[in-house]
């Protein structure tokens, strides 16, 4: 069968090898494990290979006591947040979409609007359990080896098969928001920055088709979980109602102008234009804050045929001059970037290939084509020269020769990893491309 | 259990002849197999109910009317395998009657039973081939002898599948292949059809294709064997008989 990232820009033909009580139902020579995927580029696939895939129906999450919740790494965030919102529970951490395994999240090590504050997802595993080729079912808590590089390891490390996540405790299932329109960039990190010492939740969206004054332009948004007081009378009788919706799809067959640039620009203009300068105190459900993307159903299609490259980097603290460089590279260049997202990272956690660290991330979407792969390809040499990196979990185009400066861990996780695989089993097209597990050993 | 264990392709996943058959080879021996089927996910479903999960390692959503991916599809599922001992072709879709089909159902009968299979039979021998031989069976059906009013299109194709899996045979000297034509069989394709005489249960078509994959020499099938002299017989009958005989009037 053939699949591609959520971005879909390249493709690959696979077997699906369902993973049956706790192990795949063979190891295949070439494998990966594959979610629901939602990495953009080619993470969690291998042309000609196999993709491990959970075998439905997933169990149940179980409480492990107060608070830790014991999940499957094929249960989506989506049905975790069904069955532990209305108990009065939320995920530590959320991506931007819902619709990703919690094997994903430990893959991606992913992170979410309070990163700054909680950290990446695995800052909140207790233990998880990952088959692996080389060592069976291994058992692994944080400061492991094992631990440390399967979280954020790409899936190369073995299979996560379940993981006791400690949740976070919520009065309500409404955040309680802030929004500032600011009109540049200098404005924006300070407003970003300081948002985060106020809140839980902070992140902007950039207008990176902006350009001269307006450069940097956008909307912080900011929040917190609500309190039972902050709601009014009507959303006080069931405080706890989570019923997300997700809207009809579009169709598979986008034409290719639908984003371009005048559209995206018009569209930007309208969406700047609709932001207050300032409220607070706005009463925003969990989806809408937290999934946006998620309201409208294979909403990647938008881009047309060709698809889209998602790109995102982190630059670290002091590296303002460069990331001012980088917004105006994009809003220069041929290839639109539309909407940017821009947030504050917190320290970095201990997984060896994790991506965040502390510092300013941006992530931007672009339509595929080679001007966009030429502009990426020098916004890389930007970063890599300020100390930054490439987020592999969105990454479908990058140059293997970044890959040892913004991973400095790398030596140490491809030990690791080969001591979990030492047949190299598990690669992916990410794998191939960009030579994470390192040379071949002669073969 | 036997060290090695069989290494098996079942194109056209969801067959319940197929998968009765490799539930049946799994009980005598270690086998892995991987489905290739249009629905990938309810082929794995179908596998666990008729008591073949064990034996299934994987699957992939295949279609055989899609023109470019059977060469991919083949490679990738004989990586998972890790080599190819044994293949089942078990695509059929009995689609519309004939007299009211227009072009696009024939087009889609002839591809999904005849072109699409061939395509991947062909990929499956050189798998094979280059690996030093193995086994094929191709479920093709006495409908394959002599058209009938009420189903030719079905007929034509599968004609077109069993000359092609017997002209395999002789091209590749390394591979067994074995062309099944059964009669009616009761499941879940024939199902509401009027059954014919000599009709059997999906068990018995099962055992014959087991029977098969263990065959030493490249032939054809009759199931039940009775079939072969019948039609040898209603092959040799003027148009008119045959008409009356095959109930086509």
């Amino acid at each position: 069968m053939r699949v591609s990232g959520w971005g879909r820009t390249s493709w690959a033909e696979v077997t699906e090898v369902p993973i049956v009580a706790g192990v795949p139902t063979a190891w295949p020579r070439a494998g990966v494990p594959r979610g629901l995927g939602r990495s953009y580029g080619d993470a969690a696939q291998i042309d000609g290979g196999a993709v491990l895939v959970p075998s439905a129906p997933v169990p149940e999450p179980s409480w492990r006591g107060a608070g830790t919740v014991r999940v499957h790494a094929g249960t989506s965030i989506d049905e975790l947040l069904r069955w532990s919102v209305p108990q009065g529970w939320f995920v530590p951490v959320s991506p931007g979409t819902r619709f990703v395994t919690v094997g994903g999240a430990i893959a991606a090590d992913v992170h979410g609007k309070n990163h700054h504050r909680d950290g990446s997802f695995c800052a909140h595993v207790r233990r998880m359990r990952v088959a692996t080729p080389g060592e069976g079912t291994v058992v692994a808590r944080p400061g492991d080896d094992v631990f440390r590089a399967t979280a954020g390891g790409m899936g190369l490390t073995g299979v996560v098969l379940d993981a006791d996540v400690r949740m976070l405790r919520i009065a309500t299932s409404w955040m309680a928001v802030g929004t500032r329109r600011v009109d540049g960039i200098d404005d924006m990190l300070a407003c970003l920055a300081e948002a985060d010492g106020r809140n839980r939740y902070s992140v902007a969206w950039i207008d990176l088709l902006a350009r001269g004054a307006s450069l940097g332009r956008g909307v912080v948004s900011a929040g917190d979980h609500a309190t039972v007081a902050d709601l009014d009378a009507a959303r006080r009788a069931d405080p706890l109602a989570y019923a997300p919706r997700v809207r009809a799809g579009v169709p598979d067959a986008v034409p290719g102008f639908v984003l371009n640039r005048p559209v995206g620009r018009a569209f930007n203009e309208a969406w700047f234009r609709r932001a207050p300068r300032r409220r607070d105190g706005e009463l925003v459900g969990i989806a809408p804050f937290f999934h946006p993307l998620d309201a409208l159903r294979d909403w990647n299609r938008l881009y047309g045929r060709r698809g889209f490259l998602q790109h995102q980097f982190v630059l670290p603290d002091g590296r303002e001059g460069t990331l001012r460089h980088v917004v105006e590279r994009l809003a220069d260049g041929g290839a639109p970037g539309m909407l940017g997202v821009l947030k504050r990272f917190g320290p970095a956690g201990e997984g060896l290939l994790s991506f965040p660290r502390t510092g300013w991330t941006l992530a931007a979407d672009l339509a595929d084509g080679p001007e966009a792969r030429a502009l990426l390809d020098s916004l890389d040499e930007m970063v890599v020269q300020a100390g930054g990196r490439t987020y592999l979990a969105k990454d479908a185009r990058m140059r293997p020769r970044h890959l040892p400066s913004m991973y400095p861990k790398l030596t140490e996780w491809r030990r690791i990893a080969d001591r979990l695989d030492p047949d190299r089993r598990l690669t992916s097209d990410l794998d191939r491309r960009l030579g994470l597990r390192g040379s071949h050993r002669g073969r | 259990m036997g060290a090695d264990p069989l290494r098996v392709l079942v194109l056209g996943g969801g067959s319940e002849i197929a998968l009765r058959a490799v539930a049946r080879l799994s009980s005598e021996r270690d086998v892995r197999c991987v489905l290739a089927a249009r629905d990938a996910p309810a082929a794995r479903t179908r596998a666990a109910e008729l008591g073949a999960e064990r034996a299934v390692v994987g699957a992939t959503t295949w279609d055989a009317r899609e023109a470019d991916r059977h060469d991919a599809a083949v490679a990738a599922a004989v990586e998972v395998l890790g080599g190819l001992d044994a293949a089942i072709c078990a695509v059929g879709s009995l689609g519309h009657a004939s007299g009211e089909a227009g072009a696009a159902d024939v087009w889609s009968l002839m591809t999904a039973n005849a072109a699409g299979p061939a395509a991947a039979l062909a990929a499956v021998a050189r798998a094979m081939s280059a690996r030093g031989g193995g086994s094929i069976v191709v479920l093709s059906s006495v409908a394959a002898l002599r058209p009938r009013r009420s189903n030719y299109p079905y007929g034509a194709a599968k004609s077109a599948i069993d000359a092609f899996a017997r002209g395999l045979a002789g091209a590749h000297p390394s591979l067994r292949v074995q062309v099944l034509r059964p009669g009616f069989v009761r499941t879940r394709m024939t199902r509401g059809l009027e059954e014919a005489p000599f009709t059997i249960g999906p068990d018995r078509a099962a055992r014959a294709v087991v029977r098969a994959l263990g065959a030493r020499r490249s032939r054809t099938w009759y199931v039940p064997w009775v079939l072969r002299p019948v039609f040898a017989v209603l092959r040799a009958l003027p148009g008119p008989l045959w008409r009356v005989v095959a109930g086509d009037r």
